[in-house]
């Protein structure tokens, strides 16, 4: 079944076809959610609200985009608020995190001193990515996480390829001069 | 490069996650419990921006009307606009020197 047929189902209040609708995008919705929050359930709560949020509004989608067009400036949207709304508390649980680090940091073994680098180096990654401007964040983890091409990404966030271009150049050297440190590693 | 191999290795490992294959059935579930169905927003907003208007135009035709309907004895007060009474105007037509 096309696209436009699901929506055309969806809005005369067939349920089922929102089922196969959203069973057609949510690993994507939920990729580019655990690009930005990292987390296998706050990734999942974000891509419940993303779908709640299409079934609200979908008739207001002109198709003068495509769905997934469409799609994805919600789940950047919905993503973005997300993380703002929840700032707070994963101030807390990151501190819990670097709590338990340390805590375990009094174990001795060699593997597990490795598996605690593997951790610190993954944690690193984690906050370079989210240490960046909300616009490159955006374009490098749609770049990244959903290999979208330039053209694609301009599309979704509105803007140039050549804009598009210049945000994924200077985030790939904010989280190079970030994470150099992990060259000896 | 070894800072891309360790960025790529950590976005391979958070793209393998797969999702919750019954998320679609939560959704589903929460949009049965709140009883929704797709809002045609398409025909509300005119509906809404007319209805704004039209309240507009109410209030500003009560308040003439209101404001017309007020009658009663007024009282004037007189203002002095004759500038030759309010200054002496000798003091700049040099008078004093023809003398």
């Amino acid at each position: 079944m096309s696209e436009g047929q699901l929506i055309e189902k969806i809005l005369s209040d067939d349920k089922e076809a929102f089922r196969l609708l959203m069973e057609r995008y949510q690993q994507q919705v939920f990729r580019v959610a655990i690009g930005f929050v990292h987390s296998r359930q706050d990734a999942e709560d974000i891509t419940q609200e993303v779908f709640i949020r299409v079934y609200r509004s979908l008739s207001s989608f002109k198709e003068k985009s495509l769905f997934s067009t469409w799609l994805y400036r919600i789940t950047l949207n919905t993503s973005i608020n997300y993380i703002n709304k929840n700032k707070r508390r994963n101030l807390l649980t990151n501190a819990g995190n670097s709590l338990m680090s340390l805590l375990n940091k009094s174990n001795e073994e060699r593997d597990a001193h490795q598996q605690l680098e593997a951790i610190e180096v993954k944690k690193s990654i984690q906050k370079a990515i989210d240490g960046l401007p909300e616009k490159q964040r955006k374009a490098f983890i749609l770049s990244k996480y959903e290999e979208l091409s330039q053209q694609e990404v301009a599309e979704i966030m509105q803007t140039s390829e050549g804009a598009v271009e210049q945000l994924l150049v200077r985030a790939n050297k904010s989280l190079q001069k970030k994470l150099a440190y992990l060259v000896g590693k | 490069m070894k800072v891309n191999k360790h960025i790529d290795d950590f976005i391979r490992k958070e793209k393998e996650e797969l999702v919750n294959p019954y998320l679609a059935t939560r959704v589903l579930a929460k949009l049965e419990k709140n009883n929704e169905t797709v809002v045609f927003e398409t025909v509300a907003p005119i509906w809404k921006k007319l209805a704004v208007v039209v309240s507009f135009a109410l209030v500003i035709a009560v308040g003439f009307g209101l404001g017309s309907m007020v009658k009663g004895d007024k009282e004037y007060i007189s203002i002095n606009i004759n500038d030759a009474q309010l200054e002496n105007l000798n003091l700049y037509t040099m008078i004093d020197y023809d003398e």
